[in-house]
């Protein structure tokens, strides 16, 4: 199988040039790190695999949401407006996708006794919690935020407001007679750096208003990196390179498989 | 005799419960062992159910109910 390129790919050499991949090779690429088809990190060996990318505009949705009433028309809608809907393998709810957002994927390996899903999400956003806190000096930490797009206890947040959101799938390994069951972990953490947020957000309550939901996301629950150290130093290759270097040179991901 | 279709007590070890998303195969439609057939997502997590054998399904949970780890969800005959 040939893994559709990331932007970067931690711990393997001549990372492609940072440009946006298509939102299709971006699932096919956290399939085959879910499926473990990607080739072995080697920076990061026994560790995490994790991939950072962008993607271009378009509001993503999960698994089960197109069977909502409207769904169609309310996709057809904000597909005319720039904002194709497209379906992904990971939980939660509507998410916008644009230039200035920058995504990471992560597969890693659970066993037996490590399925607490707040421990899987603290392996998506204490990194990130981390590099904000000693690259930047911002304090952050985990927790929902009311009125956020795609809300939930493990968003990253900075003063009550939304920066990254997270996601994940989850797939239990069948237990063979000399073998438990593991679970690998697909994980994913969306990060506002810099970008049109307020034309995001309109397009996600778009969305809800054209498929007649009673649901709105508002400006004020969402923060981007633009805001907090200014838009050269938070567009999202300027981001992804510092964080690949800081993902690089820290024990942070590196756990036991 | 028809197998039972359980969510696994082993997905994930909170006591959350979870919401079936989405089936994948149709009620009545032929499904086979491994195959995977629905999801279920709690907490953001989508997690996998697989057809624990082959044979024709019989949907006792439709999409969005409410389901907790060890309840039935399906039988295959």
């Amino acid at each position: 199988m040939t893994a559709a390129a990331p932007n970067l790919l931690l711990g393997t050499s001549g990372a492609a040039a940072f440009t946006p991949i298509t939102f299709e090779a971006a699932l096919q690429m956290e399939r085959n790190m879910l499926s473990g088809a990607l080739p072995p990190d080697t920076a990061l060996s026994n560790a995490s695999q994790i991939a950072v990318w962008t993607t271009h505009q378009a509001l993503i949705v999960p698994s089960g949401m197109p069977r909502i009433t409207n769904f169609d028309s309310a996709a057809a809608v904000l597909a005319a407006q720039g904002w194709p809907v497209l379906e992904r393998d990971t939980g939660g709810d509507l998410t916008p996708q644009f230039h200035g957002m920058l995504n990471l994927s992560m597969s890693f390996t659970l066993k037996d006794d490590e399925r607490n899903i707040a421990a899987a999400y603290g392996r998506l956003t204490q990194p990130i919690i981390a590099f904000l806190k000693d690259e930047f000096a911002i304090d952050s930490y985990a927790s929902s935020i009311a009125g956020a797009f795609c809300d939930g206890a493990h968003n990253v947040a900075i003063d009550g407001r939304k920066l990254a959101g997270t996601a994940q799938r989850w797939r239990l390994m069948t237990q063979t007679p000399d073998r438990p069951s593991v679970t690998r972990v697909l994980g994913h953490i969306a990060v506002v750096c810099s970008g049109d947020l307020d034309s995001a957000l309109d397009a996600v309550n778009g969305f809800y208003r054209a498929a007649k939901m009673d649901r709105e996301v508002v400006r004020d629950a969402h923060i981007s990196l633009h805001e907090l150290i200014g838009r050269e130093a938070a567009q999202p290759q300027a981001i992804a390179q510092r964080l690949s270097a800081y993902l690089a040179g820290t024990a942070t991901f590196k756990t036991s498989e | 005799m028809a197998v039972a279709v359980n969510v696994p007590n082993n997905l994930w070890e909170e006591d959350s419960e979870a919401v079936i998303t989405n089936w994948l195969v149709g009620n009545g439609g032929a499904v086979a062992e491994g195959q995977l057939i629905a999801e279920i997502m709690v907490e953001k997590v989508q997690h996998e159910i697989r057809s624990p054998a082959s044979g024709t399904i019989t949907i006792g949970k439709p999409a969005e109910s409410v389901v907790s780890k060890g309840t039935e969800i399906a039988t295959i005959a």
